[in-house]
């Protein structure tokens, strides 16, 4: 049983207006269908607006607003952006019209989140080497491959097959909700007599969890999507939606996952090859490689660059298993591995918010003035910068020292039973990875736009 | 307790909005180094070619390190202008896109097709072979799902609402 029925922490459905309009039929379609519009427009102008990625307004939306503001909602609303994401509404969409509800593949079931983490290595690099970022028409392509892989899914598989093992942004969603302010619960001791199961398997009111997950033993709030369909199924008012402490739940995990650790190592690297070829000692980085390679080809240089980067972080996270087991931490270091890789995620979060944060305060004004030329308003000038460079690297350094406090705060109360001794060396690998990004933010970075 | 929340909170507040005085007091320096960086970036590239643009960005970074004695603030702004450059050397010789990008204007205006590098690549239309052929795979899909709603006369598989 994995329902809770503690009263200390605050349930945002114990305020009447909340709970109304999350049983009410607006939520969450009325977001929903707001979003699915504006990613219409955004899909229409990036592959048929001009392909200047500075004038574009999909562009701009997507990668200076949109992305950088992926991991704030994570932190503060859990998976709450699944719930509104224009991909799951088509998902919604198609399979009412024609899908054929079958259960998902036993493939899909057992390596999705493999896949999930391919799929996002892959987008990464690819954005690297086909430049998908800075091209308006990459990043239409992109999305309208991901409406493929929507629109195919949906048509053949029940609920949200899709968001749970194939979207590329779900592994992430899935480990940064784990860090984040709120959770969605049952009452334990209401789900333990519940025969109708109605979260799970839906009622006349809204389907069942479109993420497969059965309320009474959730116990992650990685793939709840804070739609809100239990709150509306369930007759016995078991459901809670509490405010918690930010990384409360990788204290004390229950069924701690190689993919999902492995992944958390992975997003460092990609954190770190995202800011250093933004940086000016990129070229210089390239130069070294195709020194040791013979070879100018960037497609080779980079490939090289990019494997180092995925496995420094997994090999640094071994590395302090394997220390700290001879130095006397409990089980073996496949498990210390496993436990250990998710204290990684708020260091991850913080990375990936400051370096996305630069994006966002030094281009930020272009979100409003693509948004005016878009509607027709002509734009004369103006500076793209919110707030100067050194002021976003303050910002920065003091995301990255959060990030640190949180994930060597994580890994103190994960190893609970261990010495100081024993933890040791996580403490290290934290603060080197904290220094590494606070050395690569000191360093003069590259606009997106 | 409370007031020893309230100095720490004080005092951040305090140390956080000086740092920022002090950059903002050196911004006409800034703008200078940057204007004189921007015009050095633009000559160097005029005479680079593709073959060359790793060496020629490395030479500029070689001058670019010799304005480090200045100050921090400028230091940093300058570095920018580089990085930028950089950063669109590498995209020109590895994107298969047509765009090219022939001057580097950083100085964060929107006019005269504006952001953080200028562009001077052709404007072209939508490629209707690329989207019809993704349109035809998704409408395949679609009658696929339309088939199946058809053959089972409506009662697909699945209690899910």
């Amino acid at each position: 049983m994995a329902v809770t029925n503690k009263k200390s922490s605050f349930d945002l459905l114990s305020i009447p207006i909340i709970k109304k309009f999350i049983k009410s039929k607006w939520y969450p379609g009325i977001f929903q269908w707001t979003v699915l519009l504006v990613f219409s427009i955004i899909v229409f102008e990036l592959v048929a607006g001009t392909v200047n990625p500075h004038r574009n307004f999909g562009t701009t939306m997507t990668w200076v607003l949109w992305w950088p503001i992926i991991p704030i909602l994570f932190i503060a609303l859990g998976r709450f952006w699944c719930a509104i994401c224009p991909f799951g509404k088509l998902s919604d969409i198609i399979r009412k019209m024609v899908g054929s509800e079958r259960p998902m593949p036993k493939f899909l079931r057992k390596y999705g989140i493999w896949l999930i983490d391919l799929f996002f290595i892959a987008i990464t690099y690819s954005d690297h080497v086909w430049g998908i970022v800075e091209s308006p028409r990459g990043s239409g392509y992109l999305l309208l491959l991901l409406v493929t892989m929507v629109v195919a899914t949906s048509v053949f598989y029940e609920r949200r097959t899709f968001c749970k093992t194939l979207c590329f942004l779900g592994g992430l969603a899935g480990n940064y909700s784990r860090s984040g302010a709120l959770q969605l619960r049952g009452t334990a001791d209401i789900c333990r007599t519940c025969k109708t199961q109605s979260c799970f398997k839906g009622s006349e009111k809204a389907e069942g969890c479109p993420m497969f997950q059965f309320v009474r033993t959730m116990d992650s709030s990685a793939e709840c999507n804070i739609c809100g369909n239990c709150v509306k199924n369930c007759p016995n008012e078991s459901i809670k939606l509490n405010l918690r402490v930010p990384t409360k739940e990788l204290w004390s995990l229950k069924n701690p996952k190689l993919e999902h650790a492995s992944l958390a190592a992975v997003i460092m690297g990609i954190v770190f090859v995202q800011n250093i070829t933004m940086l000016e000692i990129w070229g210089q980085i390239l130069e070294t490689i195709s020194f040791v390679t013979g070879t100018s080809n960037y497609v080779v240089n980079f490939t090289i660059a990019f494997i180092i980067s995925m496995a420094l972080p997994i090999l640094l996270l071994l590395g302090a298993a394997k220390l700290a087991t001879i130095l006397g931490m409990p089980n073996t270091i496949k498990k210390n591995f496993i436990l250990f890789g998710y204290a990684f995620i708020p260091l991850d979060l913080a990375g990936h918010l400051g370096h996305n944060l630069f994006h966002i305060i030094t281009e930020g004004k272009a979100i409003w003035y693509n948004s005016l030329a878009f509607i027709g308003q002509e734009v004369t000038s103006g500076d793209l910068s919110l707030a100067t460079t050194p002021t976003v690297q303050m910002l920065q350094y003091i995301i990255i020292t959060i990030g640190f406090i949180g994930s060597s705060y994580t890994a103190y109360k994960m190893g609970k039973q261990a010495t100081f001794k024993a933890m040791l060396p996580y403490y290290g690998l934290m603060l080197v990875l904290g220094i590494i990004n606070i050395y690569l933010f000191s360093l003069p970075m590259s606009h997106r736009v | 307790m409370k007031h020893w929340k309230f100095a720490l909170i004080a005092a951040g507040w305090f140390l956080f909005f000086s740092y920022n005085t002090a950059v903002l007091a050196h911004e006409g320096e800034e703008q200078e180094a940057e204007t004189y960086l921007k015009d050095f970036s633009t000559n160097e590239h005029e005479h680079s070619d593709t073959e060359e643009q790793v060496t020629d960005s490395h030479d500029s970074h070689e001058i670019e390190d010799s304005t480090h004695d200045s100050e921090d603030s400028r230091e940093h702004d300058s570095h920018e202008t580089e990085a930028s450059t950089n950063h669109n050397h590498s995209n020109q010789e590895h994107s298969e896109s047509t765009i090219k990008e022939e001057s580097h204007d950083d100085s964060g205006s929107h006019d005269q097709g504006g952001g953080h590098g200028a562009f001077t690549g052709e404007e072209t239309g939508p490629n209707y072979i690329v989207l019809s052929s993704i349109a035809s795979v998704n409408a395949g899909f679609l009658l696929i799902g339309i088939w199946n709603r058809v053959r089972k006369g409506g009662n697909y598989h699945g209690g899910n609402k």
